[in-house]
C-alpha cells in the first residue's frame, strides 16, 4: 500500500462515538470488551487463514502441477510428432486456471511471496524478446532445458534469460495476438514471429516444461511458506524435491519464527505472531494486503499504460508497460486481483458472493456499524464490474490502452482503494 | 488540512477518555486501554506528540504494515503530478533492467545488479548472505570492497583501481564480468572472544553471538588486464532508502553545529579530537569543516551526508541519482560515460572468444571493420570508461534512459514516506527511550533535526520540474550525521562509519523478510548490533555498549523494544 492515511482521524472520531453508542448503553446485549473484541479478530484471521489463503495457495500449487503435466505433454507429443491442437488448448487452459489463482492470490502477497522472492521470481514483465533468442539459440541453455534436472537448470541459470521466466514466459509460449497458439504455429520448424525466427519451435517446448516446472516448484514454496507441515503431501514433496528453491530462501522458505506464514498471522500477540495484535494484523489485511495491489492495479498496471497513451507519461511505448499482452487478458488479470482483495475482505472464495463469511472483515464491519461499510462493498462491487464491462467490450487492453473504458477503470479500482485505506484506519481504532 | 487533524485527534482521545470512564461496574465489563491509535499525535509519557510523526507531518506515513517502506509521503499525495510521477518511478526501482527491452533498457555491457530492487529488497537494508550471488530480487545487498590494505589485516587502503570501486559480477555478452562471482567466496565466523575482554554472554547469563565475514576473491576470477595484486575484500550492504528526501533537508549550518558540537567536547575533555571526529572532514584547529566537507553540485555545496564513507552531499546527485546509472551501467543524457575500467576494456579486448563472437555478429557494435584488430580497438575503446558514449568514432549509442524517466526516478526517491512510530504509549517504550538516552546512544544516534527551507539542488536535466519538498519539518532520523569507528573484527572499509538512522528499522522484518543489521549485516537483531559496538575498548560507543551489557535483561529488553518501535 502507499496510502497516506488522510481520513485516519476522521474515522477515529466515528468510530469513537460507535463506540461511545455501542458501550454506554444499557440496554445493548452486545456490549464489546476487549477479550470478545479479540476474539472476534482472532475468529477472523483464523478463518482469513484457514478458508482464503491457504485454499488459493493450495489450489495454485495443484494447477502449477497440471500446467506442467501439460507442458509435459505438449513438449513430448511436439518431439514425437503427434501434437495436436486439442493438447495445446490443454495447456492453454491449465495455463489460465493457474494463472487465476496466483492473481486471486495479490492481494496477500506480504509473508511468503515477497519474502521469498516468488513474486517477482515467477510474474515480472515486460518480456525481453531478445533475451529469449539468445537464450534458445545457446547450446549449454538447450542442454539445461533438456536435461534431468530442467526446473533446477532454470532456477540455478537464468541469469540472461531472467526476463522470460514465470507466468510471463508461458504465456508468450502458448498465446499470441490473444489466442491460443495454432497448432501450425508449433509445429512449424522455427518461430513465425518478427526478430523471433532463428527460435526452434521444438525448443520452445522444452523450455515450457522447464519454466513450467519452476514455476510448480515455487508455487509449492509459497504454499509451503504459510502452511509448512500442514501443506498437503504434494506440496511438501515438490518442496523436498526442490530443495535449492528453500537453499534460495533467508529462513529454510518459512518465516523468521520457523513456521509457517498462516501461524504468524493468526498469533498476533505472541512472540509467534507477525503482529503484536489483532487490530494490526487485520489492518494489514486491508492496507499491507488488499490496497497493496489494489493501488497496483491503478497505479501501475492500468495507470502506467493510460498515462503513456494520453501523453501524460512519457515518451515509452505504452505497450511495454502492459502485463499479459500476448492472452490479451490484462483485464482478467486485473478482476482476479480485485476479487482477491473480496475474497480476503468476504473470508470466503466465491467471486458471486453477496453474503460475507460469519468471521470475516466485511461482517465484522458490517455488525459494527462501520459507517463505511457500504461505500467499500459498493467499490468493491463497482472495480469489478467496470473490469468486467472492460473485458467484454471487445477492446483488450494492448489495443487500446487509451481508451475511456481504461479511465473508469482506473476511477473505480481508486476508489476501492480508498474505500480500503479508509476501513484500515477503522479497524486499528476498535477495542 | 494536517492541523484540522490533529485537533480532531485531541477531540478523539477525549471522546476515548469518555467511552473509558462510561462502562458499567455493576455489569462487571471491564473498562478497557484505549487502543494505541487513540495516542497518536498526543503527548504520551516521555515522547512529544511529534515523536509519532518521525518524518514529521510532510514526511510521514501512517501505514505499519508490510507494505510502509513502500509508501510515498502525504507531500506526494496531495500533488496529482507528484503521485503519477511517483509511481513512474517507483517502476524504475523495482523492474528488472535488460540489455534492449524498453522501457528498462540499457543494461551492461557490465553491470554491478539488473535491478534496485536485488540490493533494496522491498525497499529496505539488504540482507544477510552465506556467498555473494547476484539474482533478480534475491536481497543481496553487497557490494564488494576491494582495496590494497595499508598493511596486513587494515581496513584501510585505496580501492583497486582494475575493477570499479562498486565492482561488477554481471556482464553482457561476449563479454565476462571484470570479477567472476565463482572466485568469490565468504566465510563466517563467530567471535569467541571480544578485544574488550567482556564475554560472550551477559552478566544474568543470557549468551550471544557475534559472526563476521572473511571474504576473499581468487585472482583468477578478475577477467581484467592486469588483474590486481596484494587486496583484501571487505563487503558492504545497503541501507533502506526509505527517508533519504527529509536527510537531504537538512541544513548545513545545523551539521555543521554537530560537528563543532562533538568536536568541542572531546577537545574541552583534552582528548584528540581526530581521534573521534574525521580529520578529514573537520579541521579541529580551525573549528570548521575541511574542503573534503562539501560535496559540489553545480554552483551549490552541501556537507556531505549521505553512504557509510560520506560520499556524497545532495540527494539528487546522491547514491540512488548515480546507482540508477552506475549499477546497471543505464546511461542518460547527462551521464554519457560508462561506469568501467581500462582494465577491464583490455582484457575484453585481447579476449579471443570476444573477438571470435563479435566477429561472427556484424550488426554488433563491436564490429567496426571486422578485422581481429578493428574490432579489439572498438573494444578497447567503447568499453572504455572515458569514451562518450554517444559521441566517438567507433559506434554511437544513445541514451538509455529519458529525462522523464529520470526525473520519475528522483520524485519517487525523493517522495519516500517514513513509517510513524508505534507503541509510544507502552511504558516499555519509554522506559526504553530513557534508558538509551541514559546509557549515551543517544550521544551518535541524535534523535531529531530541523529541516530548513529545502531548496533542494536538482540537476539541469530535472530543472523546472518539482521534486517533493519538506520544508521546517522536526525528523527523528537518530543519526548525527557524521562517522565514528567502532573498531569491529574485519570493520568496514575506512574503519570510519556514517550513523545510521534507525528510524523505520522496527519494520524491516514484516517489510523485506529479514533484520539484519550494520555495514555488512553481520548483527542479525538488535542485541548483536548493540554488542558489536563493545567489541573494542576503543570503540567510540564502548562505553554506552558497556552500560548496555550491564542492565538487567528487562532494560536491555526495553531498549530493544525503543528500537523497533522508532
Amino acid at each position: 500500500m502507499k496510502k497516506y492515511f488522510k481520513y485516519a482521524l476522521l474515522f477515529a472520531a466515528i468510530s469513537t462515538m460507535t463506540l461511545t453508542t455501542t458501550s454506554c448503553s444499557s440496554d445493548d446485549n452486545n456490549e464489546n470488551t476487549e477479550a470478545t473484541t479479540s476474539s472476534e479478530m482472532q475468529a477472523i484471521a483464523e478463518n482469513y487463514v484457514k478458508n482464503v489463503v491457504e485454499p488459493t495457495y493450495t489450489d495454485l500449487a495443484t494447477n502449477t502441477q497440471t500446467l506442467y503435466e501439460a507442458c509435459q505433454n505438449l513438449y513430448a507429443k511436439r518431439k514425437a510428432g503427434t501434437l495436436t491442437q486439442t493438447d495445446i488448448d490443454a495447456a492453454c487452459n491449465a495455463f489460465k486456471t493457474a494463472r487465476k489463482y496466483w492473481e486471486e492470490s495479490e492481494s496477500f502477497l506480504y509473508g511468503a511471496a515477497t519474502d521469498n522472492n516468488i513474486d517477482p521470481h515467477i510474474d515480472s514483465w515486460p518480456l525481453d524478446h531478445d533475451q529469449l533468442v539468445k537464450a534458445l539459440n545457446d547450446k549449454d541453455v538447450i542442454a539445461g532445458i533438456n536435461g534431468a534436472q530442467a526446473d533446477k537448470f532454470v532456477y540455478k541459470k537464468n541469469h540472461d534469460f531472467d526476463s522470460v521466466l514465470g507466468f510471463h514466459g508461458l504465456e508468450f509460449i502458448l498465446f499470441r495476438n490473444g489466442a491460443n497458439r495454432t497448432l501450425a504455429a508449433l509445429t512449424a520448424e522455427n518461430e513465425t514471429e518478427k526478430q523471433l525466427t532463428s527460435i526452434k519451435t521444438l525448443d520452445e517446448c522444452a523450455f515450457a516444461v522447464a519454466v513450467a516446472g519452476d514455476l510448480r516448484n515455487m508455487t509449492s514454496l509459497l504454499a509451503y511458506g504459510w502452511m509448512g507441515d500442514k501443506a498437503s503431501e504434494s506440496v511438501k514433496n515438490t518442496v523436498n524435491a526442490a530443495k535449492w528453491t528453500l537453499d534460495g530462501t533467508h529462513y529454510a522458505g518459512l518465516s523468521s519464527k520457523g513456521i509457517g506464514y498462516g501461524l504468524e498471522v493468526i498469533s498476533a500477540g505472541s512472540a509467534n505472531g507477525m503482529f503484536p495484535t489483532w487490530q494490526e494484523t487485520l489492518q494489514n489485511i486491508f492496507v499491507g494486503g488488499c490496497s497493496d495491489i489494489c493501488q497496483e492495479v491503478y497505479t501501475q498496471k492500468l495507470g502506467q499504460a493510460y498515462r503513456v497513451a494520453t501523453g501524460q507519461g512519457d515518451d515509452q511505448d505504452a505497450a511495454d508497460y502492459i502485463e499479459s499482452p500476448y492472452s490479451k487478458r490484462s483485464f482478467q488479470d486485473y478482476q482476479d486481483n480485485i476479487y482477491s482483495i473480496k475474497n480476503s475482505l468476504y473470508g470466503l472464495r466465491d467471486i458471486n458472493a453477496t453474503v460475507p463469511a460469519k468471521n470475516s472483515l466485511m461482517n465484522y464491519m458490517q455488525q459494527h456499524k462501520y459507517e463505511g461499510y457500504t461505500a467499500l462493498n459498493n467499490a468493491l462491487n463497482e472495480a469489478i464490474a467496470a473490469l468486467e464491462s472492460a473485458k467484454n467490450s471487445g477492446k483488450a487492453f494492448i489495443d487500446a490502452p487509451g481508451d475511456a473504458q481504461v479511465k473508469n477503470c482506473i476511477e473505480k479500482v481508486q476508489a476501492l482503494d480508498e474505500a480500503l485505506n479508509a476501513a484500515g484506519a477503522w479497524i486499528i481504532r476498535q477495542k | 488540512m494536517k492541523q484540522s487533524i490533529y485537533f480532531l485527534s485531541s477531540a478523539t482521545v477525549a471522546l476515548a477518555t469518555l467511552l473509558t470512564g462510561c462502562s458499567d461496574d455493576a455489569t462487571g465489563i471491564q473498562t478497557n486501554e484505549m487502543p494505541e491509535a487513540n495516542y497518536i499525535g498526543e503527548t504520551t509519557g516521555n515522547f512529544s506528540a511529534e515523536e509519532w510523526y518521525p518524518g514529521g507531518k510532510l514526511g510521514t506515513t501512517e501505514n505499519i504494515g508490510s507494505s510502509a517502506y513502500s509508501d510515498q509521503t502525504p507531500v506526494v499525495d496531495e500533488n496529482p503530478s507528484l503521485f503519477n510521477a511517483f509511481f513512474a518511478g517507483e517502476q524504475m526501482f523495482e523492474r528488472n533492467y535488460t540489455e534492449n527491452k524498453a522501457p528498462f533498457k540499457g543494461l551492461g555491457p557490465a553491470s554491478v545488479r539488473s535491478s534496485c530492487f536485488d540490493c533494496h529488497p522491498q525497499y529496505g537494508h539488504g540482507k544477510w548472505q552465506a556467498q555473494y550471488r547476484t539474482e533478480y530480487a534475491n536481497g543481496n545487498g553487497y557490494l564488494l570492497v576491494i582495496y590494497h590494505p595499508n598493511h596486513e589485516g587494515s581496513n584501510d587502503g585505496p580501492y583497486v583501481s582494475e575493477v570499479t570501486a562498486m565492482p561488477q559480477t554481471q556482464a553482457s555478452a561476449p563479454f565476462l564480468p571484470p570479477v567472476n562471482e565463482n572466485g568469490i567466496n565468504i566465510k563466517w565466523e563467530h567471535v569467541t572472544k571480544m578485544e574488550s575482554g567482556l564475554p560472550m554472554h551477559f552478566p544474568d547469563g543470557e549468551s550471544f553471538d557475534l559472526i563476521y565475514p572473511e571474504v576473499t576473491i581468487a585472482q583468477s576470477a578478475f577477467n581484467t588486464k592486469p588483474q590486481p595484486t596484494n587486496y583484501d575484500v571487505r563487503l558492504e550492504s545497503t541501507i533502506g532508502v526509505i527517508g533519504t528526501g527529509l536527510l537531504d533537508a537538512i541544513p548545513n549550518d545545523s551539521i555543521r553545529a554537530q560537528y563543532a558540537k562533538t568536536a568541542g567536547y572531546f577537545k574541552r575533555a583534552g582528548m584528540n579530537v581526530a581521534e573521534y571526529v574525521n580529520s578529514s572532514f573537520w579541521d579541529a584547529s580551525a573549528n570548521d569543516f575541511t574542503a573534503n566537507a562539501w560535496y559540489k553540485a553545480g554552483d551549490r555545496k552541501f556537507v556531505k551526508r549521505f553512504t557509510y564513507a560520506l560520499t556524497r552531499g545532495t540527494l539528487q546527485d546522491g547514491p540512488g541519482a548515480n546507482a540508477i546509472w552506475n549499477i546497471t551501467n543505464v546511461s542518460r543524457p547527462d551521464r554519457p560515460y560508462l561506469y568501467t575500467t581500462s582494465a577491464w576494456a583490455q582484457a575484453m579486448s585481447e579476449n579471443p572468444d570476444v573477438i571470435t563472437q563479435i566477429k561472427a555478429n556484424p550488426s554488433s557494435p563491436y564490429y567496426a571493420d571486422g578485422t581481429d584488430a578493428g574490432i579489439a580497438d572498438a573494444v578497447r575503446n567503447l568499453l572504455d570508461p572515458k569514451t562518450n558514449q554517444f559521441d566517438n568514432k567507433w559506434h554511437n549509442f544513445t541514451p538509455d534512459q529519458t529525462t522523464e524517466q529520470f526525473y520519475n526516478f528522483m520524485v519517487w526517491h525523493r517522495g519516500l514516506a517514513i513509517p510513524r512510530a508505534r507503541n509510544l504509549n507502552d511504558k516499555e517504550v519509554q522506559r526504553g527511550k530513557k534508558l538509551f538516552m541514559e546509557i549515551g546512544c543517544a550521544s551518535c544516534h541524535r534523535p531529531s533535526w530541523k529541516t530548513g527551507n529545502d531548496d533542494y539542488w536538482e540537476p539541469e536535466i530535472c530543472a523546472g520540474k518539482p521534486l517533493p519538498r519538506y520544508p521546517h519539518q522536526t525528523i527523528y532520523p537518530y543519526s548525527d550525521m557524521m562517522q565514528h569507528k567502532l573498531y569491529m573484527k574485519n570493520d568496514i572499509h575506512g574503519s570510519w562509519c556514517r550513523t545510521t538512522p534507525l528510524w523505520g528499522r522496527g519494520l524491516s522484518l514484516i517489510n523485506t523478510g529479514a533484520e539484519d543489521r550494520l555495514h555488512d549485516c553481520r548483527a542479525r537483531n538488535e542485541i548483536e548490533a548493540i554488542m558489536w559496538h563493545a567489541y573494542s575498548k576503543n570503540s567510540h560507543a564502548y562505553s554506552s555498549a558497556l552500560k548496555f551489557y550491564n542492565l538487567p535483561k528487562s532494560d536491555r529488553d526495553a531498549i530493544v523494544k525503543f528500537l523497533r518501535s522508532i
